[in-house]
């Protein structure tokens, strides 16, 4: 009770203090931004010192937001200068938090996604920092440094932390890192083709997160990744991001692939036969029609259920399918009723 | 005499040690609670969390037999979700009234005859409609009642598209935030195969677009000492088991799964009372035995706002059927007593349950019959047995409102000045009327526990 009555105590003062400090960083960013002379953008040394506290650098932020949501021009400008004026100190800033716990880290890192302290361009200390702190256990940490790294916008960087996550074995959400590189400030095209050309390096948790950054960013890797496709190998997970992939953005030439996995032993990789069936909605074809038709009659639900999805998309007139609907699968004949009714339903709706 | 001397005695040293194990239990527990919760603010401050729009697609499955005052409050809150991808499914566990025609009409749904995979065990679905309500799709299905909320969540899970599913009661306002809070767990930790929310006492609170917006405590006594009991319950029982993975409860009133490990042990035990306990026992046991690492996880953050029992005689119904089922599931899963295999689940939370829940009312009746024994022979040092009493009581109070005064360390929650000294005097009510009101179900729920395990009657209800 009186530890409760204490906290509420003092964050009532944490606040007033938040605010006190908050107003004195803005009086300090308007006295440089009104002054004409750029020698002085320089920070004191006393007020970079009292950024290691991280109250103030919470401050700090906070005050900042003023100026970096600007509406007018010049002043997001000159706020930007100032801020590149003082990057030596967000350097030292950097080791200074890279000493504290994971959550004083995590939010330096926040901050540096926030105010983006470095250009594409560059590869510097920042960056290296960011990169060490992408290797905490804590998955803060790693999300806002990552984020970070991604708001710099430079490729190697973004390249390299990737590899020293694989290589440290540090596994990251796969979602968490394709939304990330999604929001990458560079590049991006060549981010896309710079990960793919070092994409045996990465473990296949991050390969398949690439894969799919690669959906979700355009079609021009196409051609090159269907080599993955073809090695029998791969990981399963894998295969299925690369049938998504070719699902997306169909290359009727490589059909020949695609149908290959509709026709792999069942039991062994499912999943594959499964994503295979639904990807093959996108390649018209006697030869897709038939091998969706053997689908049909699989053990597995899903690959059924994607099957006839995918036939019911293709159009296919129900004459063809009439050993399927007379036949004695109830299971596939099913599916099959459904999904065509499905899409007559929609048909009519369009009309 | 000396008989006497011995039995007093004997219960004498039982119950110091019976109190000191409780007392040692919730002080830790309670200062552990607030220690993370006190943690998860400053993370919260400092921007150490994981903000997306959505993680992954969730089903939320809606279980409603005789639902027709609330089913469509509960269906338009559930559509303000903050969250992106998600399905509503409405199982209509063979309702008498018009909470089928309802839903059909109000969101304009159509006759689905798409292919049901049955994974787990439920009675015949007769039925499916679908449609989409500011696109997000409503599922309803029809089927033969089941005559428990297990059985219709397995229709639920056998017929919702996405791998991971919410289970709710349909007289709940789930707050709009409760599925990001929730959802993001699995993503700090791929080992995660269930997340509980916190249950809170919708009595009297305004919500709007399934956010609370007055949270005032309601001033039904009966409410406000559920209220109580629930702050404790979901703030310093649930935090603390968290901290080393042995919550023995997901409250059926908002829980997150993985679809596939719910499958993997055949989904709701349609037999048990306890259905949710239950559950998570055999996830428990299930990923212990079979040596699969998992975790079962716990965030006061997902809040879902549920309608406590407003009379004494729906509170007393609603408790002895708690209290069954509490027994079913401890007899059940027996196997984890005293267990070294499942390590702190049976040395912490399942030897609490046993100790001070299951064994609750036998140890009050036992500390009743001494109290008369010693007083019939003379033996009771009255003034002692006060000072303990009164002792008791403080404890007992304070500790009520130091996890109450917590609500300042929860995300989005304050005190209301008013509540404070109605807190305090609901806090030293519900020592001296509540518990004995309980401990009276507790008695009589246990006496019948044969005959009326799945006996089910209704509780009365407001419109939310």
């Amino acid at each position: 009770m009186f530890s409760i009555s204490l906290y509420k105590i003092n964050q009532k003062r944490k606040d007033k203090k938040h605010f006190k400090l908050t107003n004195r960083w803005r009086v300090y960013f308007d006295s440089f931004l009104t002054n004409e002379n750029t020698e002085s953008l320089t920070m004191q040394q006393k007020y970079y010192k009292k950024l290691h506290s991280t109250e103030e650098l919470m401050a700090f932020f906070e005050a900042s937001l003023k100026y970096i949501h600007s509406d007018q021009i010049k002043v997001r400008g000159e706020f930007r200068q100032f801020l590149r004026e003082n990057k030596r100190f967000f350097v030292s800033l950097g080791y200074v938090y890279g000493k504290k716990g994971s959550i004083s880290k995590a939010y330096f890192a926040f901050i540096c996604e926030q105010l983006c302290i470095n250009n594409p361009e560059e590869y510097d200390e920042i960056t290296k920092i960011m990169m060490e702190y992408a290797l905490e256990p804590s998955i803060y940490c790693r999300e806002n440094a990552l984020k970070a790294l991604y708001a710099f916008g430079n490729i190697d960087a973004v390249l390299e932390v990737f590899i020293k996550l694989s290589r440290n074995n540090i596994i990251h959400h796969r979602k968490l890192v394709t939304d990330g590189l999604l929001e990458f400030k560079g590049d991006s095209a060549a981010l896309a083709e710079s990960l793919y050309d070092h994409f045996d390096k990465f473990n296949p948790e991050y390969q398949v997160a690439l894969i799919d950054f690669f959906r979700f960013s355009g079609e021009r890797l196409k051609n090159k990744l269907i080599k993955l496709l073809k090695q029998r190998a791969t990981d399963k997970d894998i295969v299925c991001a690369l049938l998504r992939y070719y699902r997306k953005y169909p290359v009727q030439k490589y059909k020949d692939t695609i149908l290959s996995y509709l026709t792999i032993p069942n039991d062994e990789e499912w999943e594959c036969v499964s994503t295979a069936a639904l990807a093959l909605g996108k390649y018209p074809g006697e030869d897709t029609i038939h091998a969706l038709k053997s689908a049909l009659t699989s053990k597995y639900w899903y690959v059924r259920l994607n099957a006839a999805r995918s036939i019911a998309k293709l159009g296919v007139e129900e004459d063809k399918l009439m050993d399927i609907l007379q036949g004695q699968d109830f299971y596939a004949k099913e599916q099959l009723i459904y999904h065509i009714t499905n899409r007559k339903e929609k048909m009519i709706q369009n009309v | 005499m000396y008989n006497i001397d011995l039995f007093l005695f004997v219960t004498g040293i039982f119950f110091a040690f019976y109190m000191f194990g409780y007392a040692t239990y919730i002080t830790l527990g309670g200062t552990i609670s607030i220690w993370n919760l006190r943690k998860n603010r400053l993370k919260e401050r400092m921007e150490n969390e994981l903000d997306h729009d959505f993680f992954f697609p969730i089903s939320i499955l809606v279980p409603a037999y005789n639902e027709a005052k609330t089913i469509l409050t509960t269906v338009d809150h559930l559509s303000e979700m903050d969250y992106k991808l998600f399905e509503i499914v409405v199982i209509d566990d063979g309702s008498t009234d018009t909470t089928a025609l309802l839903i059909i009409d109000n969101y304009n749904l159509k006759k689905d005859y798409k292919p049901i995979r049955i994974q787990v065990p439920s009675k015949e679905i007769l039925e499916v409609y679908s449609g989409e309500f500011n696109s997000i799709p409503i599922v309803l299905v029809r089927k033969k009642n089941g005559g428990n909320k297990a059985d219709a969540i397995n229709a639920g899970i056998n017929i919702s598209s996405y791998p991971y599913f919410v289970s709710m009661d349909a007289d709940e306002i789930l707050q709009a935030d409760a599925l990001k809070y929730s959802a993001r767990l699995f993503f700090e930790d791929d080992k995660v195969i269930a997340v509980g929310g916190q249950i809170r006492i919708a009595n009297g609170v305004e919500f709007e677009k399934a956010m609370p917006i007055d949270m005032r405590m309601n001033r039904n006594p009966i409410v406000s000492m559920q209220t109580l009991e629930y702050i404790r319950a979901f703030i310093a029982s649930r935090i603390f088991h968290d901290t080393f993975n042995s919550n023995l409860n997901i409250s059926g009133g908002f829980g997150l799964f993985k679809k596939d490990a719910v499958i993997a042990v055949g989904g709701y035990d349609s037999n048990s009372v306890g259905e949710d306990m239950d559950l998570v026992l055999r996830l428990h046991v299930h990923h212990r035995t079979h040596q699969i690492p998992y975790s079962i996880k716990y965030t006061p953050d997902a809040v879902c706002w549920t309608q406590a029992p407003f009379k004494l005689k729906d509170l007393g119904k609603q408790r002895a059927r708690w209290h069954r089922g509490l027994i079913q599931c401890m007899w059940n899963y027996r196997v984890l007593f005293l267990n070294p295999k499942f390590k702190a689940i049976s040395l912490f939370s399942y030897t609490y349950y046993f100790l001070y829940e299951l064994m609750a009312p036998f140890t009050e009746l036992l500390g009743i019959i001494v109290i008369c024994v010693a007083v019939m022979t003379n033996k009771l040092n009255i003034s002692f047995a006060i000072l303990i009493a009164l002792l008791y009581l403080c404890f007992c109070v304070l500790h009520t409102i130091l996890l109450y005064m917590s609500k300042f360390l929860q995300r989005g929650d304050k005190i209301y000045k008013g509540d404070v000294a109605w807190t305090i005097f609901m806090a030293f009510a519900e020592v001296l009327l509540f518990r004995p009101v309980l401990f009276m179900i507790r008695i009589y729920a246990t006496l019948t526990y044969k005959r009326k395990l799945h006996s089910w009657s209704s509780i009365e209800r407001e419109n939310l």
